[in-house]
């Protein structure tokens, strides 16, 4: 199920009834059923790999908040094994088993093809995270399975995140939620740019990325640029709608999710765009691997092996291919280099001038991202200057690049603005804002049906 | 929680009320079908004609330019005939206007239903829910909730679309060949369109348009003519009764394609037809 479905737009109002009217101590179980059901109604059986890993990390933190000496280790140990072997098997093993085939070494492994369970990249790292904190003694093991279970499972950020950390949500799990219409309506607005930003400017800018990324070989070198752009544009909407969603109906709710972007194209670095780009996921590589690596504790050479790992591991948790290690690599250079260059020349251009050239470097890791192999990322990098071929997917489709354009000048206008921006403005204007938001989710559900672009890790 | 669900309520009417202008403006093209249906109707019609482009094809060596239904009318002394069809038309969209016809206060005598067999294959991912929704409630509404209905999935999924096939004998057995199962939806809407008539006091007359059964025996041997055979029935089955003329038109040049007619063809349909509406006993409908 997507918050983009009709199923969704059943179950949430169904929710927030029975969550709400029901007896304090059944409002976790509301949430938990709710949550197995939309996670269920897409492969009802994967279900059982996130009670496999609640089950396993119940355990564990239980046995890690019982037990002082040696056993620590082992048990921390089961914990990753389980989690990290898991995503391993459904997302990696194929991955591996051709980068093996290639080497030309005397192994086989065999050719298993499993379906991606949605999620699993997120909901592992969330699992993780809480192991990890009560190993280190930063967070209590929790004692009630159902809690833990409902601290994986939430339904509003299972799937695509924010990447929630137990410090944060299970506490939240034991406070008591009252309604709210102020907190219950600022959720909803939310939530309805979400939807915006998903069904009225990511979906049109994919149809644009689509068609051009779907066979780059025949558009000409700007035609190939304007693809890249809509791309960028298209990914930005399309996680950071979801995000905006997930915690617009957690706040309904009375949950608070974290921050997960926070106009990451205006960042003036590439350091600063990974403190302003998936938050969530940032902080969690800088805690549990960059960190624990050296962070920069140890010297610029340890540093930069850190930061350049945590990166490599940032591109292949995205996807188990070869693009996205490229993409990740790229990435780890672009921050080593900001930082050498921050070394060697100590006056800094102007903001405007850095913001520009970030976004230029962050286009072009797109294109590494987007391309559907090594062979088409490289054509594109090279065509994007002036290489020859097709102009008609610009000139053709005029109109779409306009909207697409608006739909872009609307992101960075909102970005700029702020979340409650529209707040400030007269009621009738407010009103026909939010009127016009609806109408553009009912006109453009089911024109593109483009499933959120992170659903695939 | 009353003033989250009054607010809501308010909105989704407000919504719903600029839906009707904004699904006018992306969506509010003229059917032309309907209308001329319409106006035919006015004009106190006897006999509507549905059809797909098999009723509109002309060949380009034809001396006489005119469609299936011109070429009835010729035959009809005393009945008129209107023509609505559509490229792509299928079963449920005629059910729609079967019904919509049923509401009418001045109903033909006579719906004529042509069976294209190709219609129930993977090759017909058509269905029309604009116009299917126009004839069920009105441009007002049909126009202005079509897409949200159609975004939130209150509209029955178009058939999904089948690979391209290759020329010849790929393309004749993925349009005629397989086996037609009586749950087909396309059969379902055939009895419905049955009923629906039947109430109305309009007298379906069902057809099965000739396809290119020569040509398809010779490059898929006897069988393909036996399974077109079983087809029909299964349709005879669900309409109770139809006229078959999908071996009707036994030469091959007179196809355009394999089931488009060439004048010769059309003319064979179209004095079949007024055969059998010259049966039909008419005067003793009202």
């Amino acid at each position: 199920m997507t918050f983009h479905s009709p199923q969704f737009f059943i179950l949430f109002p169904c929710v927030l009834f029975l969550y709400f009217g029901s007896p304090v101590p059944f409002r976790n179980f509301i949430l938990l059923a709710a949550s197995a059901w939309f996670y269920m109604a897409w492969r009802p059986e994967y279900i059982l790999l996130i009670l496999f890993s609640v089950t396993i990390d119940y355990f564990v933190a239980i046995g890690l908040s019982r037990t002082t000496g040696v056993w620590r280790r082992p048990l921390l140990g089961l914990s990753l094994a389980s989690n990290l072997g898991l995503l391993f098997f459904y997302k990696y093993f194929g991955f591996f088993a051709e980068a093996l085939r290639a080497t030309g070494l005397p192994v086989r492994l065999p050719a298993w093809e499993f379906l991606l369970p949605v999620g699993i990249s997120f909901y592992t790292f969330q699992a993780l995270s809480y192991t990890i904190d009560v190993y280190r003694g930063s967070f209590p093991a929790e004692k009630n399975y159902f809690r833990l279970m409902l601290y994986v499972l939430f339904f509003p950020q299972l799937v695509a995140g924010p990447i929630e950390r137990s410090s944060n949500m299970l506490p939240q799990y034991r406070e008591l939620h009252e309604f709210d219409y102020e907190r219950a309506a600022s959720g909803l607005r939310l939530a309805l740019w979400g939807l915006v930003k998903k069904v009225a400017i990511a979906d049109r800018l994919a149809v644009l990325a689509d068609a051009i990324y779907s066979s780059p070989r025949e558009h000409a070198g700007p035609v190939l640029l304007a693809g890249t752009l809509a791309f960028a544009f298209q990914i930005y909407a399309d996680f950071s709608a979801y995000s905006d969603i997930a915690i617009g109906v957690a706040r309904v709710l009375g949950f608070r999710l974290r921050t997960n972007f926070d106009r990451p194209y205006f960042a003036a670095s590439p350091i600063e765009f990974w403190r302003r780009w998936h938050i969530s996921l940032s902080t969690w590589f800088r805690d549990y691997v960059y960190i624990p690596l050296g962070g920069n504790r140890r010297g610029e050479g340890r540093w930069a092996f850190a930061a350049f790992t945590t990166f490599l591991l940032s591109g292949l948790w995205h996807g188990a291919a070869w693009t996205f290690v490229a993409w990740g690599a790229y990435h780890g250079l672009l921050v080593l280099l900001t930082r050498a260059a921050g070394m060697l020349t100590p006056r800094r251009p102007p903001r405007w001038l850095a913001a520009s050239l970030t976004f230029l470097l962050i286009l072009l890791s797109w294109i590494l991202f987007r391309a559907k192999s090594a062979g088409d990322a490289a054509y594109i990098l090279t065509r994007i200057p002036g290489g020859p071929g097709s102009w008609n997917c610009l000139l053709d489709r005029q109109l779409d690049w306009f909207l697409a354009g608006l739909g872009i000048v609307a992101v960075l206008i909102a970005d700029l603005r702020g979340p409650i921006w529209e707040q400030r403005w007269p009621l009738p204007l407010r009103w026909a804002g939010y009127v016009a938001g609806v109408l553009l989710v009912l006109n453009g559900l089911g024109t593109a049906d483009t499933p959120f672009i992170y659903f695939q890790f | 929680m009353k003033r989250l669900v009054s607010r809501f309520l308010l909105l989704f009417s407000m919504a719903l009320a600029a839906q009707l202008p904004v699904g006018y403006m992306l969506d509010g093209k003229p059917f032309e079908a309907r209308d001329h249906l319409a106006r035919s109707l006015a004009e106190k019609v006897d006999v509507v004609y549905l059809g797909d482009s098999v009723l509109e094809s002309l060949a380009d060596r034809d001396s006489d330019r005119r469609d299936i239904s011109q070429m009835l009318a010729e035959h009809l002394d005393h009945q008129s005939v209107a023509l609505v069809s559509h490229a792509g038309y299928g079963m449920e969209v005629y059910l729609s206007f079967a019904e919509y016809l049923s509401r009418q206060p001045a109903p033909p005598k006579v719906l004529v239903v042509p069976i294209n067999l190709r219609s129930f294959s993977a090759l017909w991912p058509y269905s029309f829910e604009l116009d299917r929704l126009r004839l069920a409630w009105g441009d007002l509404l049909g126009v202005g909730l079509y897409r949200p209905m159609r975004g939130l999935r209150l509209l029955p999924p178009p058939p999904l679309p089948a690979p391209k096939p290759g020329p010849g004998e790929e393309f004749l057995m993925g349009s005629y060949g397989e086996v037609l199962r009586p749950v087909h939806f396309r059969l379902e809407a055939l009895r419905k369109l049955v009923q629906a008539c039947r109430k109305a006091k309009i007298v379906p007359l069902v057809y099965v348009t000739p396809i290119d059964v020569v040509q398809g025996s010779r490059l898929l041997g006897p069988g393909f003519r036996e399974q077109v055979a079983r087809n029909v029935e299964v349709c005879r089955s669900a309409a109770g009764s139809l006229l078959d003329l999908s071996a009707a038109v036994r030469d091959p040049g007179e196809f355009i394609g394999y089931e488009h007619l060439a004048q010769r063809g059309r003319q064979l349909v179209a004095s079949e037809l007024a055969a059998a509406l010259k049966s039909l006993p008419l005067d003793r409908q009202p």
